[in-house]
């Protein structure tokens, strides 16, 4: 198991990083939003929201031509009204309105967390044939046999536990960092990777409901149908207009007895068989909940209700522990550090294969220290300073800037992708000083980040004392951030041999020879 | 001159045989298991639906998610199995057969 454990890691490391990476902001994903978005950081919306007297104008004017429109509710992570619809031009617009005002808030051209890190974390914006879902699932199959074949590797797996040395040398002090990281994230890291692969089951086995499924024309979507939740029903060619949604709303949270929705669809809204489709938040649940309820616009009465089948509300549970969409935030900060545990586990594990064969590999003129190197620097410092860059360049663009053609949210991420680019080649290039360069980068990036989210969003002092907690918090993050990389950055540059020979010749003579 | 050349051939081969062996073996676990494991899904949840234990998409859905286990228990036993030949004969003739198997299933009845 030795081999497979050591190979699988190396060769697979980066992606997992990336994902771990990802994964771990994301669980702060809409956080972030509020961050790259200033005109969104708003007060929680009024109890007495209606979308009778708030939505139904906006949309009524905004999305008349659209077959359909579907409008997000705000909650305490997310205080915006966001309004899904076809506009004049066929194509899908998405516009955020202030719940309390209603007036429109300008488009802050970025995909944030939700649109850039989340998607990023389970499918790598690699959208040709779902290759990313696919590269993503490949590499969580692999973390499962990295997990259980590390678990083989250590029959010491309890005195190992306790075993950390960070005062000896970095191959010592890594391993004992990775096996630390590994054991106490163990059962966290394994519930997250299997449950991810879980969410997406349909993706990985498409093939699963045929045999079942059989007798049905088109067998993915028969069982997609039954598994959940859908409900349609055909135009009635005639004008209609639409009865109370608040009165839907209302009749939702009666059936599901006190739960709340978050999220409600109006399709063909001028028809006289529009149907209105209302789904139940999980915020109060781990599951992530599949209920729906269809009434009928025009009369308001209940057409269809869907609730997820026994074992499909396993699934949705096991996705809920996945997906984190439960108000906790003590809970979110244990995601958030024991993700990033997964990182240092993954970090250490590629520091350990590169000292255990740095001397060997110079000796025998190797080139697989230099290569796996340059690999693991540009897939761990280089992602994160690349994220920091990403917050940067958010922070620095004007609201309508535009270059060669690419809007805003393009620029954004492209900063991400060629700062991350660079990276590689500068590990390549400089193999002695990028750890050290890199970490460097990451803490003048954030802190640069903090910097500008001071000087372009005025309000600052003002959002702490109205208790805007999202973007303090990363600025916070940020700043720790900082202090976190230089701190490694200098344990790093300690490494070399040469320089502790240098410092203490006497003490330790076997390093001359080593 | 042959005696250079067998010399020459079983080096080649002694350098070889365990590349291939190893590629193979990687092939065999990852591909051949995970065609393993979708037609055991399908005939799976098929067959947890035909019993009546429960409605048939969550037969798929039961099959489905313990499939992701199956995976990683044939992919674990694929590499530590040391004979390569008994891989290839579960791994490739099995997942031929529950792919025969399969497919007569999905024939509309």
């Amino acid at each position: 198991m030795g081999w497979l454990h050591t190979w699988a890691g190396v060769v697979l490391g980066s992606v997992m990083f990336a994902m771990f990476w990802m994964g771990s902001l994301s669980v702060f994903d809409r956080e972030i939003d509020r961050w790259m978005m200033p005109a969104t950081r708003l007060a929680a919306a009024p109890a007495d929201f209606s979308l009778d007297r708030s939505v139904l104008p906006i949309a009524q004017e905004l999305a008349a031509a659209s077959p359909q429109w579907g409008i997000s509710l705000p909650t305490e992570r997310t205080p915006v009204l966001r309004l899904n619809y076809v506009g004049a031009d066929k194509q899908r617009a998405r516009r955020d309105f202030d719940p309390t005002t209603g007036a429109l808030i300008a488009d802050q051209g970025t995909l944030g967390g939700t649109g850039f890190i989340y998607p990023f974390h389970y499918m790598l914006h690699i959208k040709w044939r779902q290759l990313g879902y696919w590269i993503v699932g490949v590499a969580a199959m692999a973390m499962l046999v990295l997990l259980v074949s590390g678990v083989i590797i250590h029959k010491k797996i309890f005195t190992d536990f306790f075993l950390f040395r960070p005062k000896k040398q970095l191959q010592r002090a890594s391993l004992d960092l990775h096996n630390l990281t590994g054991v106490l994230g163990l059962p966290f890291h394994f519930v997250m990777v299997l449950s991810g692969l879980i969410i997406f089951m349909g993706i990985y086995f498409p093939t699963a409901p045929l045999a079942t499924y059989a007798d049905t024309p088109d067998a993915k979507k028969a069982f997609s149908g039954d598994a959940y939740g859908r409900y349609n029903r055909d135009k009635a060619n005639q004008p209609g207009s639409l009865a109370s949604l608040d009165g839907m709303v209302a009749s939702a949270e009666q059936q599901w007895q006190g739960g709340r929705p978050f999220f409600v669809r109006v399709i063909n809204p001028a028809d006289a068989n529009s149907v209105v489709e209302v789904r139940r938040s999980s915020a109060s649940d781990i599951m992530v909940n599949l209920d729906q309820i269809y009434f009928d616009g025009t009369t308001g009465a209940v057409l269809s209700r869907f609730e997820a089948a026994p074992v499909m509300t396993v699934q949705r549970f096991i996705s809920g522990l996945h997906l984190v969409q439960f108000k906790h935030w003590a809970l979110r900060w244990i995601y958030f550090v024991l993700g990033l545990s997964g990182c240092v586990m993954i970090a250490t594990g590629f520091i350990f294969w590169l000292e255990a064969r740095r001397a060997s590999h110079a000796k025998k003129g190797l080139k697989g220290v230099r290569i796996v190197e340059a690999l693991t620097v540009g897939s761990v410092t280089g992602i994160i300073a690349s994220t920091a860059m990403f917050f940067v360049a958010n922070r620095l663009l004007p609201l309508d800037a535009q270059w060669l053609g690419y809007e805003r949210p393009q620029l954004e991420t492209g900063a991400f992708y060629l700062l991350w680019l660079a990276s590689f080649a500068h590990a390549a290039l400089r193999p002695r000083r990028a750890w050290r360069e890199q970490t460097a980068a990451i803490a003048v990036l954030a802190v640069l980040a903090v910097l500008l989210d001071a000087l372009t969003t005025h309000d600052h002092l003002s959002t702490v004392m109205r208790g805007q907690w999202a973007a303090v918090g990363m600025d916070g993050v940020l700043l720790l951030a900082a202090v976190i990389a230089a701190f490694a950055g200098r344990h790093m540059a300690q490494r070399k041999p040469v320089l502790r020979a240098v410092r203490s010749p006497s003490r330790n003579p076997e390093l001359e020879h080593g | 001159m042959p005696a250079i050349q067998t010399q020459y051939l079983s080096r080649a081969s002694a350098s070889l045989a365990p590349v291939l062996g190893t590629v193979s073996r990687v092939l065999l676990a990852v591909v051949g298991a995970y065609f393993f494991t979708t037609a055991s899904v399908m005939l799976a949840a098929r067959g947890i639906a035909d019993l009546g234990l429960m409605s048939r998409s969550d037969a798929v859905v039961l099959a489905a998610m313990l499939g992701f286990l199956l995976y990683l228990g044939l992919l674990l036993w694929a590499f530590a199995e040391r004979r390569l030949g008994r891989v290839a004969i579960v791994l490739g003739g099995g997942s031929l057969l529950l792919h025969g198997a399969a497919t007569l299933l999905q024939a509309p009845a």
